[in-house]
């Protein structure tokens, strides 16, 4: 392929992005009514084709076909169906899904297509599902003029807010081929476009008329994939027929590109990496505007509406359209802004405040009321009591749900198991190890020589349990799906013990891949009771150790445990540490240091009197290296200590303020 | 009490401070045997589960009975490990008891030496060899007894045997065979016990660990005489795929099968669950639900049973009314013990109020007066009720007797099916069953004389009284009688006249088909043999299956002893951890139940939900990678649509941000990414364009 070809293709990519937003703009911009557009219905459909997507909202085909689907959807819960019939009679599921659960079922059920293309039109119907409200809402969308820009609340029509104003902006910036940083090719180049591509829309509809109806796949086809070989349909049209209509295409399209554009006209000759870092730096520059002209315009109304057509079905093509991830997947480029945390004001808020915050915010939060009794009925009585019956019959009690349930398994904790054996498990703590589960479980019940085998620990404890006297333990775990946990060791282990007669298990979990972990076998050792828990309780203790991108990372923790360390080394000790750290501080700025060399730092303390003989600096590097403060590069012998500069720098005028 | 969150630590010991004083007390938060309703649970689950246990002996009877010929019989020769490879399906939780009985058997009867090991056993050679090494040895020890005692006792002196076993740096296998020698030194070759090593799991243990475990013990098969018996799920090719060559000539393998799992639901629900004397009834909802587990999950019996507990427990748990779903032996105990609290709950029970409603009114005053004559009619139902499943019982299994072998199956093949269908709806209205009397309308005498004398052996075999009852056997053998004589007398089959060509002098063909249907019409069965049948069937229909099968759900009373509960079934134990988190991102007003939350469509966005629900219906709009400044924005542009966005962020709304923005990652709905500068990875797909 030529390179004027592929900057062909380009173009029509680009213009595929512009056909949805030109669309959008047009229901933003124009006042339409539902007759109209149903008038409008061949574009519509057309469109449809072009950018290959399912959003067919008011098309009477759409209709006609949901309701088609409708019916099937009927046919599949009702049990009396002839025509189900004989699927019912092989082996199927009669108990198990019911009307009542769908959403379990659309979350996880592969339906097996009953026609061939069952699957596609299940997405399409749950694509269109709530076409009834949104016809009712969009006029009235449509008629207010301020209302449109409600949109601009989600991140993908926002950027076509951005190129709106970009547009003049990209064009100035233009000239001066700054940074080559890799960029969004859609933000800014969209709206020059958009009028062309009206344009082109009429057009291809005259096309569409003249030649046979196979011309639509022909669109189809050229629009949502520029490369024919790839397109899954596979063409049908004559040859002749579909290259003098791409040759008509191609040259409306240089048309209205030259006409009005001229923006993109000479970057699509240039190099396109440059048109990118353009971009990206333009958008940077328009950004604060756009942010504000976002919020205002949001402001005007209350309740905020995501985008109309696009919304629509997002939460139940959620996890059921496998052509969703295909999709996903697929699109090479990710279209996202480069817009960076650096913008804002306070770009990483530390720790300490964001408690302080959270606290602030979460005392006012609206739903009190409905809150506590959410927590109310997580920890009655009457669930705690049939909860120790279940433990009792060799059951585990399994928590789930949106929102934090460590206050139920603490309460549940604190009211019935106040005088009983209990190990709690942190399973969010980052550091947890199996280790650490097997000295504390061991420390409980007094045993003395620890096996090493988890299976031997095992045997042990169920020894240990076997005896008369022994009392019951129970077992706490605080996020079972925590990240230590996660592993087929840990949880075999975990699950042998749940299955001990007088060991009782409590877990919660959060993860939505949580139930991957286990197999046939765990589960039926952990022999779970489910308990829907969600109470919308914000996850402050579990959140805590994770590293998020928007939290300042002080490194309090690092720094604390780096001065308790410190203080109980010997004086000689301290030198020694102290002269890596000034080094490491000195070197902070250079990215190619990889540390203290060892046989300098080993004169360096020879000539302080710090160490006489080679042995007694590294006897003293070892109980660094136990404290893993210190790092022994082995391959150039050097000595580096893995810890944050800015946490070194705060360390080092630490000691210098007391002067030890 | 302390906290329990620690930078530090993940794991909090929490032991009772007095403990010396409580030690010798059961925990407290688990004894529950104080409740009225916990003595009934426990003495009928402890009935159920003997009788679980005694079919589980005779159940797998058959394939032990084959191991056991097979470890008798086979020679030792030397280089080749003779072993048994037991194809035992995939429901793995169901294997532990069945080797457990093998063991016990094997113990009992043949040799003291036997090893289970486990998949995890097998991390090296050298655990898998000491496990084994010390188990076998161990067993001599302790001899025959039982695994249970067994550890009781190691416990409870555990000076006793540490003297006697091998250190367990001793175990390997050259000990063993010096041990081997040295015990049984004295014997003849052919009656020494022989070394039983069981493998459990061979899928699940390391192939590589397990080939240089079996090339060792194949070079001390000369001096021991080992026995393998490997557990394998899938199929015997799995052998052949996972070991090599080398390690799989050393075996001299045979196949040994045992039943497929179904085989053991049904026996196990036909013999324990769906009888007349097991007071406690499933409903059909809970009989299908927990089949459909079975079927389509895990194929464990071992949970088909764990989840009929959970609906043994779910029904006696606190509940007044279901004391009267007592055992035979408990009878009196369970009249007497009915206080006024649960006669009252009792009164409640919707079929008891329809009942005493259709009673003349005088009657209902004075049984709502008196608890006395509460008590008395209370009784009567009961055991009316209990009469009405016996007979209930009986007659379905005829009925599955005659039906079950039908082509197609209209009523299902198995008990539980034809159960399932029958016990809360009348199953005489059922098409299926209009099915199957229209193809048993066409057996011949063949088939039909079986199942009439299965049927009566089923009617023999249960004692069931009442007149008619006995009537209705009567009628039945006289029917039974005359089909079986049909063939006897002599039948004077003079061939029915053939339509003479005379009578079809027809003009058209619309004629001609007009007397051919008439003809058709006309015809009678004849036949003795036909007639028989006929009346058989009229007979069955109308009088024997009519009366006897009526669905338990009409029958007053019926609460108490069918448990149909299946929605608490189904929350229980099969949790739906994923759609719940989405329902309560998606539609929070599903659980908070607020009026500000409510949604009108799917794709709302209110600024009123919690700031997590917001951010989650925000990012399914986004594709792979997510911008986290434009989400930033996006929020607060929802939350707080007046507030200033872009550079001048409010600190609260960007700490809310964050929380949330966490959260989701704790959820797995997104994580960190290199990939571009501060931009999260999606982790879910789906509504992204």
């Amino acid at each position: 392929m030529t390179i004027t070809g592929m900057k062909y293709q380009e173009k029509r990519r680009e213009r595929e992005n512009v056909v949805v937003d030109f669309i959008d703009d047009s229901e933003v911009n124009h006042v339409v009514t539902i007759d109209e557009r149903l008038k409008m219905g061949d574009r519509m459909k057309h469109k449809q084709l072009g950018s290959g997507k399912s959003d067919t909202e008011s098309s009477p085909l759409a209709t006609k076909r949901k309701r088609r689907m409708n019916k099937n959807k009927e046919n599949d819960s009702d049990e009396d169906d002839p025509d189900d019939y004989d699927l019912r009679k092989e082996l199927r599921p009669a108990a198990l899904f019911e009307d009542g659960d769908v959403a379990g079922k659309q979350m996880f059920g592969f339906h097996t297509p009953k026609k061939r293309n069952a699957m596609m039109e299940k997405a399409k119907l749950s694509a269109t599902k709530t076409t009834p409200t949104s016809i009712k809402h969009s006029p009235r969308l449509k008629n207010t003029p301020r209302t449109p820009q409600v949109t601009g609340v989600t991140p993908r029509t926002r950027r076509s807010i951005l190129a709106q104003k970009e547009a003049p902006q990209s064009a100035v910036s233009y000239s001066s081929p700054g940074c080559f940083k890799q960029a969004s090719l859609t933000a800014d180049r969209r709206n020059p476009l958009a009028k062309s591509r009206r344009s082109i829309l009429w057009n291809d509809d005259n096309i569409k008329e003249t030649s046979s109806p196979r011309a639509k796949t022909v669109l189809k086809e050229q629009n949502c994939d520029s490369r024919p070989q790839d397109s899954k349909v596979p063409p049908s049209t004559p040859y002749n027929i579909r290259n003098r209509l791409k040759s008509k295409i191609a040259a409306k399209v240089m048309d209205n590109d030259s006409e009005e554009s001229d923006v993109d006209l000479p970057s699509s000759d240039s190099d396109s990496d440059k048109k990118s870092s353009d971009s990206s730096s333009s958008s940077d520059d328009s950004d604060d505007d756009n942010g504000e002209k976002v919020s205002v315009e949001a402001g005007k109304l209350n309740r905020v509406y995501s985008d109309s057509t696009r919304k629509k079905g997002r939460d139940l093509t959620y996890a059921i359209s496998v052509d969703d991830y295909f999709s996903s997947t697929s699109s090479k480029k990710n279209k996202t802004s480069n817009h960076t945390l650096s913008k804002l004001k306070s770009p990483r808020i530390n720790e300490d405040q964001l408690a302080k915050l959270l606290k602030r915010s979460h005392s006012q939060c609206s739903h009190t009321t409905a809150l506590q009794s959410l927590q109310k009925l997580c920890l009655s009585q009457h669930n705690f009591d049939s909860w120790c019956f279940y433990l009792r019959e060799g059951f585990s009690v399994l928590l789930y749900g949106l929102g934090s349930k460590k206050f139920i398994l603490d309460e549940f904790h604190k009211k019935v198991l106040a005088h009983e054996h209990v190990l709690v498990i942190n399973g969010f703590f980052p550091g947890l190890s199996t280790k650490e589960i097997v000295d504390s479980l061991t420390e409980l019940m007094n045993i003395k020589d620890i096996p090493t085998h988890l299976n031997e620990v095992v045997e042990a404890l169920e020894i240990s349990l076997s005896r008369k006297s022994s009392p019951d333990i129970f077992l706490i775990v605080h996020n079972l799906d925590g990240v230590m946990l996660q592993s087929d060791k840990a949880q075999s282990f975990l699950s042998s013990l749940a299955r001990l007669p007088k060991c009782h298990l409590l877990a919660s979990i959060d993860h939505i891949n949580a139930p991957l972990m286990w197999d046939d076998k765990k589960l039926s050792n952990y022999n779970f009771i489910w308990e829907d828990s969600t109470s919308y309780n914000p996850y402050f203790d579990e959140t805590s150790f994770e590293n998020s991108l928007l939290v300042k990372n002080t490194g309090g923790l690092v720094l604390s445990s780096l001065k308790s360390v410190y203080q109980s080394l010997t004086k000689n000790g301290k030198d020694i540490f102290k002269l890596l750290v000034e080094d490491h501080i000195a070197n902070k700025k250079n990215k190619k240091y990889t540390g203290f060399g060892f046989s300098e730092l080993y004169w360096k303390c020879r000539d302080n009197f710090l160490v006489s003989t080679d042995l007694a600096l590294r006897s003293q590097l070892t109980e660094f290296l136990d404290h893993q403060i210190l790092k022994w590069r082995k391959d150039s012998d050097h000595l580096f200590i893995p810890i944050d500069s800015a946490v070194l720098e705060q360390f080092g005028s630490y000691i210098e303020e007391q002067g030890i | 009490m302390s906290s329990t969150v620690s930078v530090s630590k993940g794991c909090f010991i929490f032991k009772p401070k007095d403990a010396k004083s409580r030690k010798r007390k059961s925990t407290n938060c688990l004894n529950f045997s104080s409740e009225a309703w916990y003595q009934y649970y426990s003495r009928m689950w402890s009935t159920i589960e003997k009788k679980l246990e005694e079919i589980n002996e005779n159940v797998s009877q058959g394939v032990l009975d084959d191991l056991a010929e097979f470890i008798s019989k086979c020679d030792t020769v030397k280089g080749k490990i003779s072993s048994a490879a037991l194809l035992l399906g995939v429901n793995m939780p169901d294997h532990t008891t069945l080797f457990s009985a093998l063991s016990n058997r094997i113990r009992a009867n043949m040799t003291p030496h036997v090893a289970i090991l486990d998949s995890t056993d097998f991390t090296t050679v050298r655990s898998a060899i000491e496990k084994m090494v010390a188990l076998l040895v161990k067993e001599k020890i302790v001899d025959l007894e039982d695994v249970e005692n067994m550890s009781i006792d190691e416990s409870s002196d555990e000076e006793d045997d540490a003297g006697t076993v091998f250190k367990k740096s001793d175990c390997n296998l050259p000990t063993l065979a010096s041990w081997y020698n040295e015990k049984y030194a004295d014997k003849d070759d052919s009656n020494c016990p022989k070394l039983i090593v069981i493998l459990t799991d061979f899928e699940g243990t390391s192939a590589r660990v397990l080939e240089d475990f079996i090339l060792i013990l194949s070079q001390y098969t000369g001096r021991l005489p080992i026995v393998m018996i490997m557990g394998v799920a899938t199929t015997a090719s799995a052998i052949h795929k996972s070991l090599s060559h080398t390690a799989t000539s050393q075996l001299s393998l045979r196949l040994f099968q045992s039943q497929p799992s179904v085989y053991f639901l049904n026996n196990t629900l036909d013999q324990v669950f769906l009888k007349q004397d097991c007071p406690f009834q499933l409903g059909s909802k809970v009989m299908k639900f927990l089949t459909d587990i079975f079927l389509f999950y895990d194929f464990s019996v071992d949970g088909f049973i764990k989840g009929i507990k959970y609906c043994v427990m779910r029904h006696f748990y606190g509940s007044k009314t279901n004391l009267l779903c007592y055992l035979k032996s408990d009878m009196k105990g369970a009249f007497e013990g009915l206080n006024k609290d649960n006669l009252a709950s009792i009164e409640q029970i919707p079929s008891f109020r329809k009942y005493l409603s259709s009673l003349p009114e005088e009657k209902q005053t004075k049984i709502k007066s008196s608890s006395p004559a509460l008590k008395e009619v209370i009784r009567n139902l009961m055991k009316e009720l209990r009469d009405a499943i016996s007979v209930f019982h009986t007659f379905l299994r005829m009925l599955h007797a005659l039906v079950s072998d039908l082509p197609d199956c209209p009523l299902g093949k198995q008990y539980r099916e034809i159960y399932s269908e029958a016990v809360t709806m009348k199953v005489s209205n059922s098409a299926s069953y209009k099915e199957c009397f229209k193809i048993l309308a066409l057996t011949s005498k063949d088939e039909l004389l079986p199942k009439l004398d299965k049927m009566l052996e089923i009617l023999e075999e249960c004692n069931l009284e009442g007149e008619s009852v006995k009537s209705l056997k009567s009628k039945l053998k006289s029917h039974r009688k005359k089909i079986e004589n049909v063939g006897m007398e002599q039948t004077s089959r003079t061939p029915t006249k053939s339509p003479s060509k005379a009578k079809f002098n027809v003009t058209s063909r619309a004629q001609f088909k007009e007397q051919l249907a008439k003809l058709s019409e006309t015809k009678q069965p004849a036949n003795p043999y036909e007639l028989a049948r006929m009346n058989l069937l009229e007979f069955l229909r109308d009088e024997l299956f009519e009366s006897t099968l009526i669905p338990l759900t009409s029958l007053p009373l019926h609460e108490v002893v069918l448990f149909d509960d299946v929605a608490s079934v189904k929350r229980r134990l099969i949790g739906a951890p994923r759609a719940a988190l989405h329902t309560a991102l998606n539609n929070p007003h599903h659980y908070l139940e607020c009026d500000c939350c409510k949604l009108s469509n799917d794709g709302e966005i209110l600024p009123t939900m919690p700031d997590v629900c917001i951010a989650y219906k925000l990012h399914l709009e986004s594709s792979s990678l997510i911008n986290m400044y434009d989400w930033l924005q996006s929020f607060a542009a929802v939350v707080n649509p007046n507030g200033d966005g872009g550079k001048d962020l409010d600190d609260q709304i960007q700490a809310r941000f964050t929380q949330a923005v966490a959260e989701l990652q704790l959820l797995g709905f997104i994580k960190p990414t290199k990939k571009k500068a501060d931009h999260v990875v999606r982790l879910t797909w789906g509504g992204s364009a």
